[in-house]
């Protein structure tokens, strides 16, 4: 009797709610970038299920509930969009080619180092989106292949690399413009990237999270064709 | 009962992102929430829907978002293929690819953001 409760759809969602809640616990007492609240909420979530011999399957059953929000949060970043619009349109040219040169960044650089490390295609599709926001990266999935599960995983690294190397570029180029900056920040590291960017001033901040959307668009646009070229 | 109308417009928004990108998926493939959060932005920049009418739903979801993708996360427990060695090339290459793509961005902003200032 006590044991079937894993199997109930309060068992998934209410787990998930204890290792976010305890994500943004830490997250707060530490405040650092390495603290990533999905981070901690992963390791608890799957310690848990370790320790105490629960299917990965019960969980699944309180969590695809909440993994359907992934569908209408997405369209919610529209009005991210819609409230970044006068920066957008004041600022159009540059942010365009300079998030464009981003996207086809990331994308030649973990092709060509997938291809001289020896990655499978499989390995590659499931890469290519790490630099775009979660719910983004995992739209791209869907239409372009991979496993959903490494590119959530390398989308979680690619948010705290960018956000501890953010700063030092700073450092290094001080000469950079602010909405520059922004910009690199938002287009390579998305929202963890974004929350360093945030610190570092208003205007970086401002561009980093407009930057999220916009390349996250560009990235699913550009990236299935520019696949079909090579593969 | 306001949150719950404001998620049906958002749905709305989702359903009709679905159907466009499935008529136009035979020339480019877009995912139907990219579409629907398209199509989002374009009705609230043109004034089809007002902020006020969506804004609270919206809020709980962007300051929330990581919370919807922890399910999500915790698949990396259904995965079990990938070795060590595997494993260590992706992240070295997470971590270049991530340098190597902030820096070019910033440098090509950066250069044109200083060409339009010069010219006003």
């Amino acid at each position: 009797m006590l044991l079937n409760i894993t199997e109930t759809p309060a068992f998934g969602i209410l787990i998930s709610i204890l290792g976010y809640a305890l994500g943004g616990f830490v997250k707060n007492k530490t405040k650092s970038v390495l603290a990533n609240p999905i981070l901690i909420a992963v390791i608890f979530i799957v310690a848990f299920l370790i320790i105490f011999d629960i299917p990965y399957e019960h969980y699944k059953i309180g969590g695809d509930g909440i993994h359907y929000f992934l569908g209408p949060l997405t369209v919610a970043l529209g009005m991210m969009l819609y409230r970044q619009r006068h920066i957008i349109r004041t600022n159009f040219i540059s942010l365009l080619v300079g998030i464009t040169s981003g996207v086809l960044t990331s994308f030649f650089t973990i092709i060509f180092l997938s291809k001289w490390l020896g990655l499978d295609e499989m390995m590659m599709r499931s890469l290519v989106p790490k630099s775009i926001t979660t719910p983004m990266a995992l739209s791209l999935v869907e239409i372009n292949g991979g496993n959903p599960v490494i590119t959530v995983v390398m989308v979680i690294i690619t948010g705290i690399v960018g956000a501890l190397v953010a700063p030092l570029f700073v450092k290094w180029f001080p000469s950079f413009d602010k909405i520059a900056v922004g910009v690199g920040i938002g287009t390579s590291s998305h929202g963890v990237g974004t929350s360093k960017a945030i610190e570092l001033g208003e205007t970086e901040g401002a561009l980093s999270s407009t930057a999220i959307g916009l390349a996250g668009l560009l990235t699913i646009i550009l990236v299935p064709p520019l696949f079909a070229l090579f593969f | 009962m306001k949150i719950i109308n404001q998620l049906g417009i958002i749905m709305g928004f989702w359903i009709t992102g679905d159907l466009l990108s499935r008529l136009i998926s035979s020339f480019v493939q877009i995912p139907s929430a990219i579409m629907g959060m398209v199509l989002f932005a374009i009705a609230l920049t043109t004034g089809v829907i007002k902020e006020q009418q969506v804004k609270e739903i919206s809020d709980l979801l962007l300051n929330n978002i990581s919370f919807f993708f922890v399910p999500a996360s915790v698949g990396i427990l259904a995965i079990s293929g990938m070795t060590a060695n595997i494993m260590f090339k992706v992240i070295a290459i997470a971590i270049v690819s991530t340098i190597v793509t902030m820096f070019v961005t910033m440098w090509v902003t950066h250069a044109l953001i200083k060409r339009k200032k010069k010219r006003v």
